[in-house]
């Protein structure tokens, strides 16, 4: 194996099965690196390091499609936050590659498949920073006493982070979180342990409409008027449908309908024909 | 029972003088119709205008003999009722002590004790740190607690934040933190707002420092910005100036507004801050027009 299959096995993502098995490349890179930094070569364990990150994005995207489609819905969008992380850890360093592995698609998807999925709620933490611990060489950081390693360079094939020894002061709801993964479950009142509240109709339809990972999609977020025949459950003094928080005969009660947030998808491939196209009510 | 529409006047922008005699000529009726409609609608006086919309409150107030016989006095000389005239005065007053403003729905400003010298002062800090902060142009200030824990406190990176001023600023503009080495502790609140640390800067130097403000945001977040808001406030220090107030102001929004709209905040209050020039003729003219021409 050299790095110039490596790159030809990165290009053709493509065509990858569903379950890559990526654990040869990954070691073939680990030595490569490793006997990069031994010779002092410093660009070159870079460029490994850059390849080791695209070929873990790509991963974790593909994994991430498959979870979708066992319905391991949490665990995807998990995938999809870590492959959204090593993207913009390697958006730092290098983009020559970027369209050529598929990266720019899967940064664009990502955001897509985020867009569609129902959660709203999420939980942060605010803590303090007690202190921060440079990962490349241990010593501990403050203000006038850099360490002097930059937080996101490369050193040795290694990405420069800062391991923080929190104080958790509290936790508070947040619907635009850092950290994607906090997302808020139920408990089950009985048992105490989480269970999965959430419709992931919308989700499920456009994994099902896609037969392979990287068939291009698109989503757009609009609005449209449904007849209120569909709403005959919702009582007139009752929220109104549309997400406003007026009574329903105040708010689209005098209208042709009522205005729902609609989710109007395109697909560069056409679904299987047992997919349905048009007027969905996801409820 | 239908209300009737009542039609608006807009009194439109004229190219001449004679146009404009001409437009009042032929609307005088118009005009004065709508006057009659809008008084029966709600009665014009004094009192409303000062009113603004929210109920008042009555309050207990003790005041002296002399100074409410001067009040009943100076109102019956301007035709208005004392009590009316006393509100007029405490609201000039209250407007002309307390400097606070909106600049527009992001930003806003407010007058705050401290600047310059009390960070050079502050017990929390070293003799040496002290006097750096003295002779410098930009420090960044912590905030003062939050949530049940007591000390000083910097938003998430304001170390990186310090390093990247100390190393892009001017060599003539010195770079300081408000805080000691060990005692330098950061709030990491995980939403996706970002949050930079409270920067006082002497007046003149503002423009600078949010210039290095701006190139830091875009260096460290890039494209993201775009979908980012950011807290941001700036203490502008104005000790050597005549006009001795010390703003803080404070942006909350989007990302991609911050630079113009704290451009705009800036340069308004630097040009309201400069000492008064003199006109050809030798009299006083300030930038904005001045409280002499109200009381001719």
């Amino acid at each position: 194996m050299t790095i110039d299959d490596v790159r030809k096995y990165l290009a053709s993502v493509r065509f990858r099965p569903a379950e890559p098995d990526s654990q040869n490349i990954r070691e073939f890179l680990g030595i490569a690196k490793a006997e990069a930094v031994e010779r002092g070569d410093q660009e070159g364990a870079t460029t490994i390091w850059c390849l080791e990150t695209a070929l873990r994005i790509q991963d974790l995207y593909l994994r991430a499609f498959s979870q979708m489609k066992e319905h391991k819905f949490y665990q995807a969008w998990c995938d999809l936050e870590r492959a959204e992380i090593a993207l913009a850890s390697l958006q730092r360093h290098d983009t020559t590659s970027w369209t050529e592995f598929c990266l720019g698609f899967i940064q664009t998807h990502i955001e897509h498949w985020q867009s569609i999925f129902p959660y709203k709620l999420f939980f942060s933490p605010e803590f303090i920073a007690l202190k921060k611990t440079c990962s490349i060489c241990g010593k501990i950081v403050t203000p006038r006493k850099p360490c002097g390693h930059i937080k996101g360079h490369i050193y040795d094939g290694e990405e420069c982070i800062l391991e923080v020894t929190p104080q958790i002061l509290g936790i508070s709801f947040v619907d635009k979180p850092l950290q994607k993964y906090s997302v808020v479950f139920a408990g089950d009142p009985e048992t105490g342990t989480p269970c999965d509240q959430y419709n992931y109709g919308i989700v499920e339809y456009a994994v099902n409409a896609l037969r392979n990972p990287f068939d291009a999609w698109n989503v757009e977020h609009t609005k449209r008027i449904q007849p209120h025949s569909r709403f005959s459950h919702v009582g007139r003094n009752d929220p109104c449908p549309c997400g406003s928080t007026k009574k329903y005969k105040k708010c689209c009660g005098p209208k042709e309908g009522v205005l729902c947030p609609h989710m109007e998808f395109h697909f560069d491939v056409p679904p299987p024909p047992e997919i349905p196209t048009e007027g969905l009510l996801a409820v | 029972m239908t209300k009737a529409k009542m039609k608006k006047v807009v009194i439109p922008k004229f190219s001449s003088e004679a146009e404009e005699a001409a437009w009042w000529d032929t609307h005088r009726p118009e005009i004065e119709a709508d006057i009659r409609r809008r008084i029966k609608k709600k009665p014009v006086s004094l009192g409303n205008l000062l009113r603004g919309g929210k109920p008042s409150r009555p309050v207990t107030l003790r005041v002296s003999q002399d100074d409410l016989e001067s009040a009943r006095r100076l109102a019956a000389r301007r035709g208005l009722g004392y009590q009316t005239y006393i509100k007029m005065l405490l609201r000039n007053a209250l407007s002309e002590d307390s400097v606070e403003g909106v600049v527009n729905n992001f930003c806003s400003y407010v007058e705050v004790q401290n600047g310059f010298q009390y960070w050079s002062n502050a017990g929390s800090l070293s003799p040496q740190t002290q006097a750096a902060i003295k002779t410098s142009d930009i420090v960044l200030v912590p905030a003062e607690g939050f949530v049940g824990y007591v000390g000083p406190l910097f938003p998430k990176g304001t170390d990186d934040l310090f390093h990247f001023l100390r190393t892009n600023a001017p060599s003539y503009t010195k770079v300081e933190l408000a805080a000691e080495d060990e005692d330098y502790k950061e709030l990491a609140l995980h939403a996706e707002t970002v949050y930079i640390a409270t920067v006082l800067v002497r007046l003149l130097v503002a423009p600078v420092a949010l210039g290095l403000i701006v190139e830091y945001l875009k260096n460290r977040f890039g494209s993201r910005l775009g979908k980012t808001e950011v807290r941001a406030s700036m203490i502008l220090d104005q000790t050597n100036a005549s006009n001795t107030k010390t703003l803080r102001l404070s942006y909350e929004g989007p990302a991609i507004a911050f630079e113009d709209t704290m451009r705009e905040a800036l340069s308004t209050i630097i040009s309201t801050s400069q000492p008064p020039a003199h006109n050809v003729s030798g009299k006083k003219v300030s930038p904005l027009g001045t409280r002499e021409d109200d009381h001719r």
